[in-house]
């Protein structure tokens, strides 16, 4: 027992989250990833303008091609002879469609699911959460190659694949709160003025597990941004002549032996700056939803 | 020790600061007292005064965001505050210890209660077998029948009051010059806090050791304590000792808090309580007069400029009030007029007709409600009493159908059966039947606003108009004395008092004949308790609203029950009017029950042992036999004795016949 005061404050209603949101602004790591996070965003918004040189353009002299970093090419050129820091700069925009759309795919899906199981328990729950396990039990980036091989690769395809990928991981945690949830008596209060479970799901449950479902939703975008780099590493991304970090390692990783490391390195620092960035976000932000 | 201590705690001037958004606020201000060895100093208040602040301050336990600002506290005579990280382990081991609230989050649930006990004793330098066999001594010193079977078992398998004991036997394993309870009895039923605060007691005699105890429960600060301290919002307001305390309170406050309380003889008709006006200051503000000057009914324009030093009421006894000497003519907050309504026993309004209840565990089953009859008139009170796991809250949820009754059972609402499910009952019938919960934090969605919560009600049951429903809810909100301007706020921005308010409000929205009220007031401070209570009262006068009210507290039940019912093992063992219930005689387990209400004497009342036994296997004969204290024989455990009506009104399940139990009862 602290010594709260249980005198009849009135507050406006919001008060709670503004305090929420103004603790985050106080916190070191959220400033650090906002700022990592943020550089990436400008790229993506305003890359066509940033870019020093136009990121597609090839150069068609053999002698511009794979050149290391200099005056002229910060971060040296590519084996197309195209500028690393351009193609940098505009890969941002691919992996921040991608990522958040998918992991905003999978919140959406998996909260529901969450809200359903837990709330309906009995069957429901029991054949939903074996069939969670099952797939659960498949490492992330196999299933997202099957079905990707199934489907043929394109963008809507990769944003669909991971957001179901992550369906099940995030209906896991959406149950665990809806569990606790739904024995408290304001449940037993609207099933008492005939509530329908619908209602009780998305209008009374919802509200109150959206902390953990924001807290998900950051930590998954992290995964999601790296299972992204990881898909068009593999081939199964973007198509070929988009400018895309993962598939720019893929195309170049092979150089490395010759001692090319820009046009690997920096695609790489990039994902690494993002993903970081995003995790620090969701740490500030775990640490102030989930007390 | 060679030389004599004067004091085993000694707090002089203490101030204690919290953190609080950045900021550095003052909780505790300049409060001085002393514990001498060998004596139970109690610390009372409501919630929010700083007990437990000034609890967690004498080991140096104060959170990270706590600091000791000013003062000194002393245990056995050494400065805590100059002590350094291994001093204090030191001193934690072996001068003073401390016992909280939940036994069972003080307990390790990954290690067996040998391990735990034996470890208090390992860090006093015992072998580790010398150690286990200490720890089975010490298990029988706290009263535990069997220690060895209890040394094998981890905590989550012993019951809460046999938990609280295997603290209390850590907590003394060093003989510590200093033993802090802090509300070790809040979470036990009646019958088992009597059963640990005699241990306390004994304990204390044994040993001789000093005892800081807190606690809300002024009934039990009373029973426990030498000499008594009265924290209002960080401040010491009275001292001295505590049946003087008690009996002759010498401060506004003091003398407020015990006026809320139900007294013997006062009931809803005859009555209204005293409360508490106003609400506790927040943390950190410091008036420049007294701290109790908003709240006090004799308060003067001095008061609000010059805060009162603590005057010599006597040569023991102390008090934070210019006006200490007019403190008990304290003027009444409320008007003392009950409301004057007898409800009429013979108009029934329910009628719960052999309604029992079985859940299967695992395949077993588990006999919660067994075969219980009662009714309930209109606009009456029948009052449900019994330990926790006796089917109050079960029966409850049948009548509310929340959950359905075996087949068989019938519950009747004004002659037409009731469905088993809420899902499949008449709107009428709905709206006929309604709950105020114990704890109105989670009975309020956090998430809603006031107006969405009660107004959502309103429009589902009674279907009304969106400009009806508001003019309602005005309504509605102004019976329940809410003001309209919190409509627009949350649950959390609310003080407890208010969230039960709105809770109670809910359960009027549509109207309802019925209301169970399931501990309305427990999670709440004896101020605010009395309000919730003239509340209840006054809306029932009103309405004619009939309770179905569920309370471990037996003042509460006296002041509010016209009948009362007692369950035990989801058998109903007594059922009769309160005066008849209150008066005797009694079933053995309600003279149980009675007697552990911590007002009655200690040489009159009988103790029950052991715990309650499992429903999913009640002893043959009568199920009460394993733990009754005026068993008679072998029919006890063979025969179950049948719910006899022994005078109009008043049923008893007992072998023991009307006249004998009289005897047996007033025989001390």
């Amino acid at each position: 027992m602290t010594a709260a005061a249980p005198a009849p404050v009135i507050v406006s209603p919001d008060e709670t989250r503004k305090k929420q949101v103004r603790l985050l602004f106080r916190s070191p790591s959220f400033l650090t990833g906002l700022f990592l996070v943020g550089i990436w965003v400008v790229c993506a918004i305003f890359g066509s303008w940033l870019a020093p040189y136009d990121p597609a353009g090839s150069a068609s002299d053999i002698l511009s091609k794979n050149l290391p970093p200099s005056a002229a090419h910060w971060f040296g050129t590519d084996q197309l002879g195209r500028d690393v820091l351009s193609r940098t700069i505009a890969g941002a925009r691919s992996i921040l469609i991608i990522a958040p759309a998918a992991t905003l795919l999978g919140t959406v899906l998996g909260t529901a699911l969450g809200l359903i199981t837990g709330y309906f328990r009995g069957l429901v729950d029991d054949v939903v959460s074996r069939i969670i396990d099952a797939f659960l039990s498949i490492p992330l980036v196999i299933t997202g190659l099957i079905a990707l091989t199934a489907l043929g690769p394109s963008t809507i395809g990769v944003i669909v694949v991971i957001g179901m990928v992550f369906t099940p991981v995030i209906a896991r945690t959406v149950r665990a709160a809806v569990l606790a949830e739904r024995e408290l008596e304001y449940v037993a209060a609207a099933r008492l003025r005939r509530e329908g479970g619908w209602h009780i799901m998305f209008v009374e449950i919802l509200p109150n597990v959206m902390g953990p479902v924001l807290v998900e939703f950051t930590v998954r975008l992290g995964y999601a941004i790296f299972t992204t780099a990881t898909l068009s590493f593999l081939g199964f991304g973007v198509e070929p002549s988009t400018p895309d970090w993962g598939l720019a390692i893929f195309q170049h990783y092979a150089l490395l032996n010759a001692g090319i490391w820009w046009s690997v390195l920096f695609p790489a620092l990039a994902i690494a700056s993002l993903v970081v960035g995003v995790n620090l976000i969701a740490d500030s932000v775990a640490a102030v939803f989930e007390q | 020790m060679t030389t004599v201590l004067t004091s085993a705690l000694d707090v002089s001037d203490l101030r204690i600061d919290y953190r609080v958004a950045g900021d550095w606020l003052t909780a505790i201000r300049g409060v001085t007292f002393t514990v001498k060895p060998g004596e139970s100093f109690g610390l009372v208040g409501e919630s929010g005064c700083g007990k437990s602040t000034i609890a967690m301050a004498a080991m140096r336990y104060l959170p990270r965001n706590g600091r000791i600002s000013g003062g000194s506290i002393l245990v056995a005579g050494r400065d805590l505050r100059s002590m350094g990280e291994d001093e204090l382990r030191r001193l934690r081991i072996k001068e003073v210890s401390m016992v909280y609230q939940n036994p069972g989050s003080a307990l390790n649930p990954a290690l067996r209660i040998d391990e735990q006990v034996g470890e208090a004793f390992q860090l006093l330098g015992a072998s580790k077998t010398e150690a286990r066999s200490r720890a089975a001594e010490a298990l029988r010193r706290v009263q535990i029948a069997d220690p060895a079977r209890v040394m094998r078992r981890y905590p989550h398998q012993l019951s809460g009051g046999m938990q609280q004991r295997v603290v209390i036997a850590m907590a003394l394993a060093s003989l510590p010059a200093l033993l802090i309870l802090d509300e070790p009895t809040t979470g036990l039923d009646a019958t088992v806090e009597a059963e640990v605060l005699d241990l306390i007691n004994q304990l204390r005699f044994e040993t001789g050791t000093s005892v800081l105890f807190i606690s809300h429960n002024l009934a039990v600060i009373r029973k426990m304590c030498d000499r008594v301290g009265v924290l209002y919002a960080g401040r010491l307001v009275e001292e001295g000792p505590s049946e003087e305390l008690f009996t002759d309170p010498r401060h506004p406050y003091t003398v407020g808090l015990l006026r809320c309380l139900p007294q013997r003889g006062v009931t809803k008709d005859r009555g209204a309580l005293d409360t508490i006006p106003g609400f506790l200051p927040p943390i950190g503000a410091i008036p420049s007069g007294c701290v109790f000057a908003d709240r006090c009914g004799l308060v003067q324009e001095v008061c609000r400029t010059d805060e009162p030093i603590l005057y010599e009421v006597s040569s023991t006894r102390v008090s934070r009030c210019h006006f200490h000497q007019d403190a008990p003519s304290l003027p009444r907050a409320v008007p003392a007029a009950g409301t004057g309504v007898k409800p009429d026993h013979s108009i029934k309004l329910v009628d719960i007709d052999g309604v029992s209840k079985t859940f299967h565990q695992d395949g077993h089953p588990v006999y919660a409600v067994v075969d219980v009859n009662l009714d309930i008139a209109e606009g009456e009170t029948l009052a449900l009493v019994g330990e926790s796991g006796s089917g109050k809250s079960t029966l409850a949820r049948l009548v509310l159908g929340l959950s359905a009754p075996d087949k068989g059972s019938v519950i009747e609402l004004e002659g037409e059966k009731l469905a088993p499910s809420i899902d499949v009952r008449p709107e009428e019938q709905v709206r006929a039947v309604q709950i105020v919960f114990q704890n109105p934090d989670s009975a309020l969605n956090r998430r809603h606003t006031i107006k969405r919560i009660i107004g959502r009600t309103m429009t589902k049951l009674l279907r009304v108009s969106p400009a009806e429903r508001d003019k309602r809810m005005a309504e509605l909100l102004a019976s329940v004395r809410v003001g309209s301007q919190y409509l627009t706020v949350r649950p959390r921005n609310l003080s407890g008092g208010l969230k039960q308010r709105i809770a109670i409000a809910r359960a009027f929205a549509g109207d309802p004949k019925l209301v169970v009220c399931d501990e309305p007031t427990s999670a709440l401070d004896v101020s605010v308790q009395a309000a919730i209570l003239n509340l209840l009262a006054r809306l029932q006068a009103d309405k004619g609203v009939a309770y179905l009210f569920i309370s471990h507290d037996l003042g509460v039940v006296r002041y509010l029950a016209d009948r009362v019912a007692v369950l035990y093992l989801g058998r109903l063992m007594e059922v009769g009017s309160a005066e008849q219930v209150f008066g005797g005689p009694n079933h053995p387990y309600t003279e149980a029950l009675l007697s552990a209400s911590a007002e009655v004497e200690e040489d009159t009342r009988i103790r029950l042992h052991g715990e309650i036994p499992s429903a999913a296997n009640p002893p043959p004969g009568c199920v009460f036999n394993t733990r009754c204290p005026r068993k008679i024989g072998e029919i006890c455990e063979t025969r179950e004795p049948p719910l006899a009506e022994m005078e109009p009104g008043h049923s008893i399940r007992c072998h023991i016949p009307l006249e004998e139990l009289r005897q047996m009862q007033s025989s001390h």
